[in-house]
Protein backbone atom coordinates (compact mmCIF):
# COMPACT_ATOMS: atom_id res chain seq x y z
CA UNK A 1 0.00 0.00 0.00
CA UNK A 2 2.74 2.44 1.02
CA UNK A 3 4.74 1.54 -2.07
CA UNK A 4 1.72 2.25 -4.28
CA UNK A 5 1.17 5.63 -2.63
CA UNK A 6 4.84 6.46 -3.07
CA UNK A 7 4.66 5.51 -6.74
CA UNK A 8 1.61 7.77 -7.21
CA UNK A 9 3.35 10.67 -5.47
CA UNK A 10 6.48 10.02 -7.52
CA UNK A 11 4.52 10.09 -10.78
CA UNK A 12 2.46 13.17 -9.83
CA UNK A 13 5.55 15.13 -8.79
CA UNK A 14 7.39 14.16 -11.96
CA UNK A 15 4.44 15.31 -14.08
CA UNK A 16 4.41 18.69 -12.30
CA UNK A 17 8.13 19.02 -13.01
CA UNK A 18 7.58 18.21 -16.69
CA UNK A 19 5.14 21.10 -17.05
CA UNK A 20 7.67 23.45 -15.45
CA UNK A 21 10.43 22.30 -17.80
CA UNK A 22 8.28 22.74 -20.89
CA UNK A 23 7.32 26.24 -19.76
CA UNK A 24 10.99 26.99 -19.11
CA UNK A 25 12.01 25.66 -22.51
CA UNK A 26 9.32 27.80 -24.18
CA UNK A 27 10.68 30.88 -22.42
CA UNK A 28 14.24 30.08 -23.49
CA UNK A 29 12.96 29.94 -27.05
CA UNK A 30 11.66 33.51 -26.62
CA UNK A 31 15.25 34.54 -25.95
CA UNK A 32 14.75 37.95 -24.30
CA UNK A 33 16.64 38.63 -21.02
CA UNK A 34 13.42 38.76 -18.99
CA UNK A 35 12.12 35.55 -20.57
CA UNK A 36 15.45 33.80 -19.93
CA UNK A 37 15.37 34.80 -16.27
CA UNK A 38 11.81 33.49 -15.95
CA UNK A 39 12.96 30.27 -17.62
CA UNK A 40 15.70 29.96 -15.00
CA UNK A 41 13.08 30.27 -12.25
CA UNK A 42 11.05 27.44 -13.85
CA UNK A 43 14.08 25.18 -14.26
CA UNK A 44 15.11 25.69 -10.64
CA UNK A 45 11.60 24.74 -9.56
CA UNK A 46 11.72 21.72 -11.86
CA UNK A 47 15.01 20.63 -10.26
CA UNK A 48 13.38 20.81 -6.82
CA UNK A 49 10.37 18.82 -8.09
CA UNK A 50 12.71 16.14 -9.46
CA UNK A 51 14.39 15.79 -6.06
CA UNK A 52 11.03 15.65 -4.29
CA UNK A 53 9.89 12.90 -6.65
CA UNK A 54 12.94 10.75 -5.95
CA UNK A 55 12.64 11.33 -2.21
CA UNK A 56 9.12 9.88 -2.46
CA UNK A 57 10.62 6.61 -3.69
CA UNK A 58 12.03 4.67 -0.79
CA UNK A 59 14.00 2.64 -1.52
CA UNK A 60 15.04 4.27 -4.78
CA UNK A 61 16.82 1.93 -7.25
CA UNK A 62 20.40 3.17 -7.94
CA UNK A 63 19.78 3.56 -11.69
CA UNK A 64 16.67 5.69 -11.03
CA UNK A 65 18.60 7.82 -8.55
CA UNK A 66 21.40 8.35 -11.08
CA UNK A 67 18.98 9.29 -13.87
CA UNK A 68 17.10 11.66 -11.55
CA UNK A 69 20.24 13.40 -10.34
CA UNK A 70 21.39 13.75 -13.95
CA UNK A 71 18.05 15.41 -14.72
CA UNK A 72 18.45 17.74 -11.71
CA UNK A 73 21.91 18.71 -12.97
CA UNK A 74 20.58 19.27 -16.48
CA UNK A 75 17.79 21.52 -15.10
CA UNK A 76 20.39 23.63 -13.28
CA UNK A 77 22.58 23.88 -16.38
CA UNK A 78 19.56 24.89 -18.46
CA UNK A 79 18.60 27.20 -15.57
CA UNK A 80 22.00 28.98 -16.03
CA UNK A 81 23.25 28.27 -12.52
CA UNK A 82 26.80 26.86 -12.72
CA UNK A 83 27.51 26.90 -8.95
CA UNK A 84 24.43 24.78 -8.19
CA UNK A 85 24.94 22.61 -11.28
CA UNK A 86 28.47 21.81 -10.11
CA UNK A 87 27.16 20.86 -6.66
CA UNK A 88 24.63 18.51 -8.23
CA UNK A 89 27.32 17.05 -10.51
CA UNK A 90 29.09 15.87 -7.37
CA UNK A 91 25.95 13.95 -6.44
CA UNK A 92 25.80 12.47 -9.94
CA UNK A 93 29.36 11.20 -9.63
CA UNK A 94 28.62 9.63 -6.24
CA UNK A 95 25.48 7.94 -7.60
CA UNK A 96 27.19 6.49 -10.68
CA UNK A 97 29.36 4.20 -8.57
CA UNK A 98 26.37 1.89 -8.04
CA UNK A 99 25.35 1.56 -11.72
CA UNK A 100 26.98 -0.48 -14.52
CA UNK A 101 29.24 1.43 -16.89
CA UNK A 102 27.26 1.01 -20.12
CA UNK A 103 24.03 2.23 -18.53
CA UNK A 104 25.87 5.08 -16.78
CA UNK A 105 27.46 6.24 -20.02
CA UNK A 106 24.10 6.13 -21.82
CA UNK A 107 22.29 7.98 -19.00
CA UNK A 108 24.94 10.68 -18.72
CA UNK A 109 25.72 11.13 -22.42
CA UNK A 110 23.58 14.24 -22.85
CA UNK A 111 24.26 15.95 -19.53
CA UNK A 112 28.03 15.29 -19.56
CA UNK A 113 28.47 17.18 -22.81
CA UNK A 114 26.47 20.15 -21.53
CA UNK A 115 28.19 20.09 -18.14
CA UNK A 116 31.69 20.08 -19.65
CA UNK A 117 30.84 23.01 -21.93
CA UNK A 118 29.31 24.95 -19.04
CA UNK A 119 32.29 24.26 -16.77
CA UNK A 120 34.77 25.60 -19.32
CA UNK A 121 32.70 28.71 -20.06
CA UNK A 122 32.13 29.38 -16.37
CA UNK A 123 35.83 29.01 -15.46
CA UNK A 124 36.69 31.46 -18.24
CA UNK A 125 34.08 33.96 -17.05
CA UNK A 126 35.27 33.79 -13.45
CA UNK A 127 38.93 34.05 -14.47
CA UNK A 128 38.10 37.30 -16.27
CA UNK A 129 36.35 38.73 -13.19
CA UNK A 130 39.33 40.07 -11.24
CA UNK A 131 37.40 42.39 -8.92
CA UNK A 132 34.99 39.63 -7.93
CA UNK A 133 37.89 37.34 -7.11
CA UNK A 134 39.52 40.11 -5.12
CA UNK A 135 36.49 40.77 -2.94
CA UNK A 136 35.41 37.14 -2.77
CA UNK A 137 37.04 36.28 0.51
CA UNK A 138 36.28 39.58 2.24
CA UNK A 139 33.28 40.06 4.50
CA UNK A 140 31.82 43.56 4.67
CA UNK A 141 31.19 45.09 1.25
CA UNK A 142 31.09 48.63 2.66
CA UNK A 143 34.73 48.24 3.75
CA UNK A 144 35.79 47.77 0.12
CA UNK A 145 36.88 50.96 -1.69
CA UNK A 146 34.08 52.42 -3.82
CA UNK A 147 36.12 52.17 -7.03
CA UNK A 148 36.68 48.45 -6.46
CA UNK A 149 32.98 47.97 -5.71
CA UNK A 150 32.09 49.71 -8.98
CA UNK A 151 34.34 47.33 -10.90
CA UNK A 152 32.91 44.34 -9.07
CA UNK A 153 29.33 45.46 -9.75
CA UNK A 154 30.08 45.70 -13.45
CA UNK A 155 31.66 42.23 -13.46
CA UNK A 156 28.69 40.79 -11.59
CA UNK A 157 26.32 42.43 -14.07
CA UNK A 158 28.21 40.88 -16.99
CA UNK A 159 28.25 37.45 -15.32
CA UNK A 160 24.53 37.63 -14.63
CA UNK A 161 23.83 38.43 -18.27
CA UNK A 162 25.18 35.00 -19.16
CA UNK A 163 24.15 33.21 -15.96
CA UNK A 164 20.93 34.86 -14.73
CA UNK A 165 19.99 31.70 -12.83
CA UNK A 166 22.87 32.01 -10.38
CA UNK A 167 21.24 32.98 -7.09
CA UNK A 168 24.61 33.33 -5.37
CA UNK A 169 25.60 36.05 -7.86
CA UNK A 170 22.28 37.85 -7.43
CA UNK A 171 23.08 37.76 -3.71
CA UNK A 172 26.49 39.29 -4.39
CA UNK A 173 24.83 41.87 -6.62
CA UNK A 174 22.47 42.71 -3.74
CA UNK A 175 25.32 43.11 -1.25
CA UNK A 176 27.31 45.38 -3.56
CA UNK A 177 24.26 47.53 -4.35
CA UNK A 178 23.37 47.76 -0.66
CA UNK A 179 26.87 48.92 0.21
CA UNK A 180 26.51 51.63 -2.46
CA UNK A 181 23.16 52.71 -1.01
CA UNK A 182 21.45 51.72 -4.28
CA UNK A 183 18.05 50.75 -2.91
CA UNK A 184 16.45 49.77 -6.21
CA UNK A 185 19.45 47.72 -7.32
CA UNK A 186 19.64 46.00 -3.95
CA UNK A 187 15.94 45.15 -3.86
CA UNK A 188 15.80 43.93 -7.48
CA UNK A 189 18.85 41.70 -7.02
CA UNK A 190 17.62 40.21 -3.77
CA UNK A 191 14.16 39.62 -5.22
CA UNK A 192 15.71 37.67 -8.10
CA UNK A 193 17.83 35.57 -5.74
CA UNK A 194 14.70 34.81 -3.75
CA UNK A 195 12.67 33.88 -6.83
CA UNK A 196 15.32 31.36 -7.82
CA UNK A 197 15.59 29.91 -4.32
CA UNK A 198 12.35 30.74 -2.49
CA UNK A 199 13.13 28.31 0.33
CA UNK A 200 16.51 29.83 1.14
CA UNK A 201 15.97 31.22 4.68
CA UNK A 202 18.71 33.81 4.28
CA UNK A 203 17.09 35.31 1.18
CA UNK A 204 13.61 35.20 2.70
CA UNK A 205 14.75 36.80 5.95
CA UNK A 206 16.87 39.48 4.30
CA UNK A 207 14.06 40.39 1.90
CA UNK A 208 11.95 41.51 4.85
CA UNK A 209 14.61 43.81 6.16
CA UNK A 210 15.58 45.19 2.76
CA UNK A 211 11.92 45.83 1.96
CA UNK A 212 11.72 48.05 5.05
CA UNK A 213 14.71 50.03 3.77
CA UNK A 214 14.32 50.08 0.00
CA UNK A 215 10.56 50.25 -0.51
CA UNK A 216 7.96 52.79 0.48
CA UNK A 217 6.35 52.02 3.86
CA UNK A 218 3.15 50.84 2.14
CA UNK A 219 5.05 48.53 -0.23
CA UNK A 220 7.16 47.26 2.68
CA UNK A 221 3.97 46.60 4.62
CA UNK A 222 2.75 44.35 1.78
CA UNK A 223 5.93 42.28 2.09
CA UNK A 224 5.60 42.05 5.86
CA UNK A 225 1.89 41.22 5.67
CA UNK A 226 2.74 38.31 3.36
CA UNK A 227 4.86 36.56 5.99
CA UNK A 228 3.08 37.78 9.16
CA UNK A 229 0.78 34.73 9.42
CA UNK A 230 3.80 32.39 9.28
CA UNK A 231 5.99 34.12 11.86
CA UNK A 232 4.83 32.05 14.84
CA UNK A 233 6.39 28.97 13.20
CA UNK A 234 9.22 30.62 11.29
CA UNK A 235 12.95 30.06 11.69
CA UNK A 236 14.79 32.24 14.22
CA UNK A 237 16.54 34.19 11.46
CA UNK A 238 13.25 35.08 9.76
CA UNK A 239 11.76 36.14 13.13
CA UNK A 240 14.73 38.41 13.79
CA UNK A 241 14.61 40.08 10.38
CA UNK A 242 10.84 40.43 10.53
CA UNK A 243 11.08 42.11 13.94
CA UNK A 244 13.78 44.50 12.75
CA UNK A 245 11.74 45.28 9.64
CA UNK A 246 8.68 46.14 11.74
CA UNK A 247 10.85 48.45 13.88
CA UNK A 248 12.39 50.07 10.82
CA UNK A 249 9.01 50.71 9.17
CA UNK A 250 7.68 52.10 12.47
CA UNK A 251 10.52 54.64 12.45
CA UNK A 252 9.55 55.80 8.95
CA UNK A 253 5.82 56.11 9.61
CA UNK A 254 4.22 58.99 11.44
CA UNK A 255 1.70 56.84 13.31
CA UNK A 256 0.96 53.25 14.26
CA UNK A 257 4.35 52.58 15.83
CA UNK A 258 3.00 50.75 18.87
CA UNK A 259 1.28 47.99 16.90
CA UNK A 260 4.51 47.38 14.96
CA UNK A 261 6.52 47.23 18.21
CA UNK A 262 4.05 44.64 19.54
CA UNK A 263 4.40 42.57 16.36
CA UNK A 264 8.18 42.84 16.66
CA UNK A 265 8.00 41.65 20.27
CA UNK A 266 5.85 38.63 19.32
CA UNK A 267 8.24 37.71 16.50
CA UNK A 268 11.30 38.01 18.73
CA UNK A 269 9.69 35.91 21.46
CA UNK A 270 8.88 33.24 18.86
CA UNK A 271 12.39 33.36 17.43
CA UNK A 272 14.22 33.17 20.77
CA UNK A 273 12.65 29.82 21.54
CA UNK A 274 14.10 28.46 18.28
CA UNK A 275 17.52 30.16 18.31
CA UNK A 276 19.99 27.42 17.45
CA UNK A 277 23.22 29.35 18.03
CA UNK A 278 24.58 31.78 20.64
CA UNK A 279 24.92 34.44 17.98
CA UNK A 280 21.29 34.08 16.94
CA UNK A 281 20.16 34.20 20.56
CA UNK A 282 22.21 37.35 21.30
CA UNK A 283 20.80 39.24 18.31
CA UNK A 284 17.24 38.29 19.19
CA UNK A 285 17.84 39.18 22.84
CA UNK A 286 19.10 42.64 21.81
CA UNK A 287 15.93 43.26 19.80
CA UNK A 288 13.83 41.96 22.69
CA UNK A 289 15.44 44.47 25.09
CA UNK A 290 15.05 47.19 22.48
CA UNK A 291 11.32 46.53 22.07
CA UNK A 292 10.84 46.39 25.83
CA UNK A 293 12.33 49.88 26.08
CA UNK A 294 10.18 51.23 23.24
CA UNK A 295 6.98 49.80 24.74
CA UNK A 296 7.89 51.22 28.15
CA UNK A 297 8.37 54.66 26.60
CA UNK A 298 12.15 54.68 27.11
CA UNK A 299 14.72 55.68 24.51
CA UNK A 300 16.79 52.51 23.82
CA UNK A 301 20.48 53.00 24.54
CA UNK A 302 23.65 51.29 23.33
CA UNK A 303 23.86 49.60 26.74
CA UNK A 304 21.33 46.98 25.63
CA UNK A 305 23.95 45.65 23.20
CA UNK A 306 26.29 44.98 26.15
CA UNK A 307 23.45 43.35 28.10
CA UNK A 308 22.61 41.10 25.13
CA UNK A 309 26.27 40.12 24.70
CA UNK A 310 26.85 42.02 21.44
CA UNK A 311 29.98 43.56 22.90
CA UNK A 312 31.84 44.06 19.65
CA UNK A 313 28.92 45.98 18.11
CA UNK A 314 28.52 48.02 21.30
CA UNK A 315 32.19 49.04 21.36
CA UNK A 316 32.15 50.03 17.68
CA UNK A 317 28.95 52.09 17.98
CA UNK A 318 28.83 55.81 18.62
CA UNK A 319 27.12 56.47 21.97
CA UNK A 320 24.56 58.69 20.22
CA UNK A 321 23.62 56.09 17.58
CA UNK A 322 19.99 55.16 17.17
CA UNK A 323 19.90 51.51 18.22
CA UNK A 324 17.17 50.54 15.70
CA UNK A 325 19.20 52.03 12.84
CA UNK A 326 22.38 50.43 14.11
CA UNK A 327 20.90 46.94 14.36
CA UNK A 328 19.06 47.11 11.04
CA UNK A 329 22.20 48.32 9.23
CA UNK A 330 24.28 45.53 10.77
CA UNK A 331 21.63 42.99 9.77
CA UNK A 332 21.27 44.31 6.23
CA UNK A 333 25.03 44.06 5.73
CA UNK A 334 25.18 40.52 7.03
CA UNK A 335 27.17 41.49 10.13
CA UNK A 336 25.13 39.47 12.60
CA UNK A 337 27.53 36.54 12.71
CA UNK A 338 25.94 33.10 12.50
CA UNK A 339 22.42 34.55 12.72
CA UNK A 340 22.61 35.81 9.16
CA UNK B 1 1.79 3.87 -48.10
CA UNK B 2 -0.72 5.06 -45.49
CA UNK B 3 -1.80 8.63 -44.95
CA UNK B 4 -2.75 10.06 -41.60
CA UNK B 5 -4.14 13.48 -40.85
CA UNK B 6 -3.59 14.76 -37.39
CA UNK B 7 -5.86 17.45 -36.06
CA UNK B 8 -3.84 19.15 -33.37
CA UNK B 9 -6.96 20.44 -31.61
CA UNK B 10 -7.95 16.84 -30.86
CA UNK B 11 -4.73 16.41 -28.93
CA UNK B 12 -5.94 18.89 -26.35
CA UNK B 13 -8.07 16.13 -24.88
CA UNK B 14 -4.74 14.78 -23.58
CA UNK B 15 -4.15 15.15 -19.84
CA UNK B 16 -0.76 16.53 -20.84
CA UNK B 17 -2.37 19.44 -22.71
CA UNK B 18 -0.56 22.09 -20.64
CA UNK B 19 2.72 20.65 -21.90
CA UNK B 20 1.51 20.25 -25.45
CA UNK B 21 0.38 23.88 -25.60
CA UNK B 22 4.00 25.06 -25.30
CA UNK B 23 4.83 23.33 -28.58
CA UNK B 24 2.17 25.01 -30.74
CA UNK B 25 3.92 28.28 -31.57
CA UNK B 26 7.28 26.53 -32.13
CA UNK B 27 5.66 24.08 -34.58
CA UNK B 28 4.01 26.93 -36.48
CA UNK B 29 7.33 28.80 -36.53
CA UNK B 30 9.46 25.82 -37.53
CA UNK B 31 7.43 23.65 -39.91
CA UNK B 32 6.22 25.95 -42.72
CA UNK B 33 9.44 26.75 -44.46
CA UNK B 34 9.67 26.90 -48.26
CA UNK B 35 6.10 25.77 -48.99
CA UNK B 36 4.00 27.39 -46.32
CA UNK B 37 0.71 25.75 -47.29
CA UNK B 38 -1.38 23.31 -45.32
CA UNK B 39 -1.44 20.40 -45.04
CA UNK B 40 2.19 20.11 -44.04
CA UNK B 41 3.05 16.57 -45.09
CA UNK B 42 5.78 14.61 -43.30
CA UNK B 43 7.00 11.42 -44.94
CA UNK B 44 7.55 9.15 -41.98
CA UNK B 45 9.44 5.87 -41.90
CA UNK B 46 7.60 3.90 -39.26
CA UNK B 47 9.24 0.82 -37.77
CA UNK B 48 7.56 -1.26 -35.12
CA UNK B 49 8.04 -4.91 -34.13
CA UNK B 50 10.61 -5.27 -36.91
CA UNK B 51 8.27 -4.17 -39.69
CA UNK B 52 8.89 -0.93 -41.61
CA UNK B 53 6.23 1.05 -43.48
CA UNK B 54 6.13 4.47 -45.11
CA UNK B 55 3.39 6.74 -43.77
CA UNK B 56 2.51 10.32 -44.61
CA UNK B 57 1.40 12.45 -41.69
CA UNK B 58 -0.51 15.53 -42.78
CA UNK B 59 -0.26 18.27 -40.23
CA UNK B 60 -3.10 20.80 -40.26
CA UNK B 61 -4.15 23.48 -37.84
CA UNK B 62 -6.86 26.07 -37.52
CA UNK B 63 -5.35 29.32 -36.28
CA UNK B 64 -8.73 30.65 -35.13
CA UNK B 65 -9.32 27.59 -32.93
CA UNK B 66 -5.75 27.54 -31.63
CA UNK B 67 -5.97 31.24 -30.82
CA UNK B 68 -8.86 30.51 -28.49
CA UNK B 69 -6.52 28.30 -26.44
CA UNK B 70 -3.45 30.46 -26.81
CA UNK B 71 -4.52 33.99 -27.77
CA UNK B 72 -1.14 35.30 -28.95
CA UNK B 73 -0.16 32.17 -30.87
CA UNK B 74 0.41 33.88 -34.25
CA UNK B 75 2.47 36.74 -32.82
CA UNK B 76 4.34 34.26 -30.66
CA UNK B 77 5.19 32.08 -33.67
CA UNK B 78 6.36 35.15 -35.60
CA UNK B 79 8.60 36.19 -32.70
CA UNK B 80 10.10 32.70 -32.55
CA UNK B 81 10.67 32.56 -36.31
CA UNK B 82 12.48 35.90 -36.22
CA UNK B 83 14.31 35.20 -32.96
CA UNK B 84 18.01 35.18 -32.17
CA UNK B 85 20.04 32.20 -33.29
CA UNK B 86 20.87 31.28 -29.66
CA UNK B 87 17.18 30.65 -29.04
CA UNK B 88 16.55 28.73 -32.27
CA UNK B 89 17.78 25.40 -30.94
CA UNK B 90 15.03 25.58 -28.33
CA UNK B 91 12.43 26.31 -31.01
CA UNK B 92 13.61 23.23 -32.92
CA UNK B 93 13.45 21.07 -29.79
CA UNK B 94 9.96 22.25 -28.89
CA UNK B 95 8.73 21.77 -32.45
CA UNK B 96 10.13 18.23 -32.48
CA UNK B 97 8.26 17.51 -29.25
CA UNK B 98 5.09 18.88 -30.84
CA UNK B 99 5.52 16.62 -33.88
CA UNK B 100 6.21 13.65 -31.62
CA UNK B 101 2.94 14.33 -29.77
CA UNK B 102 1.17 14.29 -33.13
CA UNK B 103 2.90 11.10 -34.27
CA UNK B 104 2.17 9.32 -30.99
CA UNK B 105 -1.52 10.21 -31.30
CA UNK B 106 -1.58 9.01 -34.92
CA UNK B 107 0.69 5.95 -34.81
CA UNK B 108 0.45 4.80 -31.20
CA UNK B 109 -3.19 5.24 -30.30
CA UNK B 110 -3.97 4.79 -26.63
CA UNK B 111 -0.45 5.73 -25.47
CA UNK B 112 -0.38 8.63 -23.08
CA UNK B 113 2.65 10.79 -22.21
CA UNK B 114 2.91 11.10 -18.42
CA UNK B 115 6.32 12.72 -18.02
CA UNK B 116 9.05 14.53 -19.93
CA UNK B 117 12.74 14.21 -19.19
CA UNK B 118 15.08 16.61 -20.97
CA UNK B 119 18.46 15.72 -19.55
CA UNK B 120 18.19 11.94 -19.81
CA UNK B 121 16.65 9.84 -22.57
CA UNK B 122 13.89 9.09 -23.33
CA UNK B 123 12.35 12.57 -23.53
CA UNK B 124 8.69 11.53 -23.46
CA UNK B 125 7.61 8.82 -21.07
CA UNK B 126 4.52 6.63 -21.11
CA UNK B 127 5.55 4.76 -17.98
CA UNK B 128 7.95 5.95 -15.25
CA UNK B 129 8.14 2.68 -13.31
CA UNK B 130 11.69 2.62 -11.89
CA UNK B 131 13.81 0.14 -13.80
CA UNK B 132 11.19 -0.37 -16.53
CA UNK B 133 10.76 2.96 -18.31
CA UNK B 134 8.74 3.17 -21.52
CA UNK B 135 8.98 6.17 -23.78
CA UNK B 136 10.04 8.05 -26.89
CA UNK B 137 13.34 9.79 -27.53
CA UNK B 138 12.89 12.87 -29.71
CA UNK B 139 15.17 15.01 -31.88
CA UNK B 140 14.73 17.59 -34.60
CA UNK B 141 16.98 18.91 -37.36
CA UNK B 142 16.05 21.96 -39.39
CA UNK B 143 17.77 20.72 -42.54
CA UNK B 144 19.82 17.78 -43.75
CA UNK B 145 17.13 15.20 -44.45
CA UNK B 146 17.82 11.46 -44.11
CA UNK B 147 21.57 11.85 -43.58
CA UNK B 148 21.08 14.33 -40.70
CA UNK B 149 18.61 12.00 -39.01
CA UNK B 150 20.94 9.03 -39.58
CA UNK B 151 23.67 10.86 -37.65
CA UNK B 152 21.24 11.39 -34.75
CA UNK B 153 20.19 7.74 -34.85
CA UNK B 154 23.55 6.08 -35.43
CA UNK B 155 26.13 8.60 -34.21
CA UNK B 156 29.42 9.44 -35.89
CA UNK B 157 32.67 7.46 -36.10
CA UNK B 158 35.89 8.75 -34.56
CA UNK B 159 37.78 11.24 -36.67
CA UNK B 160 41.10 12.97 -36.27
CA UNK B 161 41.04 14.71 -32.90
CA UNK B 162 37.39 13.92 -32.34
CA UNK B 163 35.96 11.02 -30.40
CA UNK B 164 33.24 8.81 -31.84
CA UNK B 165 29.73 9.90 -30.85
CA UNK B 166 27.27 7.20 -29.97
CA UNK B 167 23.86 7.49 -31.63
CA UNK B 168 20.55 7.56 -29.81
CA UNK B 169 19.69 4.05 -30.99
CA UNK B 170 22.72 2.48 -29.28
CA UNK B 171 22.26 4.62 -26.17
CA UNK B 172 18.70 3.43 -25.69
CA UNK B 173 19.72 -0.21 -26.22
CA UNK B 174 22.46 0.11 -23.59
CA UNK B 175 20.07 1.20 -20.86
CA UNK B 176 19.07 -1.61 -18.51
CA UNK B 177 16.36 0.57 -16.94
CA UNK B 178 14.36 0.99 -20.17
CA UNK B 179 11.78 -1.67 -21.04
CA UNK B 180 10.45 -0.06 -24.23
CA UNK B 181 11.95 2.72 -26.31
CA UNK B 182 11.05 4.49 -29.56
CA UNK B 183 12.80 7.13 -31.61
CA UNK B 184 10.92 10.12 -33.06
CA UNK B 185 13.26 12.08 -35.35
CA UNK B 186 12.15 15.01 -37.47
CA UNK B 187 13.52 17.19 -40.23
CA UNK B 188 11.75 20.36 -41.40
CA UNK B 189 13.45 20.68 -44.80
CA UNK B 190 12.78 18.21 -46.38
CA UNK B 191 9.78 17.24 -44.25
CA UNK B 192 10.56 13.73 -43.13
CA UNK B 193 10.42 11.76 -39.93
CA UNK B 194 11.47 8.47 -38.37
CA UNK B 195 9.26 6.71 -35.86
CA UNK B 196 11.10 3.58 -34.81
CA UNK B 197 10.68 1.13 -31.99
CA UNK B 198 14.18 0.46 -30.69
CA UNK B 199 13.21 -2.08 -28.05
Amino acid sequence: MAAAVNQDLYQATLAAGATLKMRGKALLAEGTPDAIFEACVYFHEAARAQRTAVDALAPCPPVTRLASLAEVCWCLIEGRDPPRAMQSWGEVLRARAEVDEATTDAILSRVTERFDAMKIAWAKAIAASHAIQSIGARGAMDAIPASERTKAREEVRVLLESYPGSASFWWMSYRLAEADGDKKGAWDSLRRARRLEPHNPRFAAMSLLVASWALTPSAAEKELAGVRPTIAGAEAEVCLMYALAELAVARRESSGAKIRWLRARDAVNAGISRAATDSSYRNLRAVQLLVDDLLAGREPKIDILYVAGLTEAAVAAKPTSNVVDLLTLRARRGELGEAA
Amino acid sequence: MGRLTSDRQALFASPFASTLIETIAPVIAWVPRKKPQQPFRFGVTHTTTGKTTQVDIDLVWDIAKLSRRKPDVVAHAQRLAAGQSAAREHVTELAAYGLAFVAISALMPGRRVVHMSFGVAPDMLFDVTPGALRGVEVAGRTTGGPSALAVVRDGTPARRGKKAAQGKHAQLLARVDIAEAHLALWCAEPRIGIMEQVK
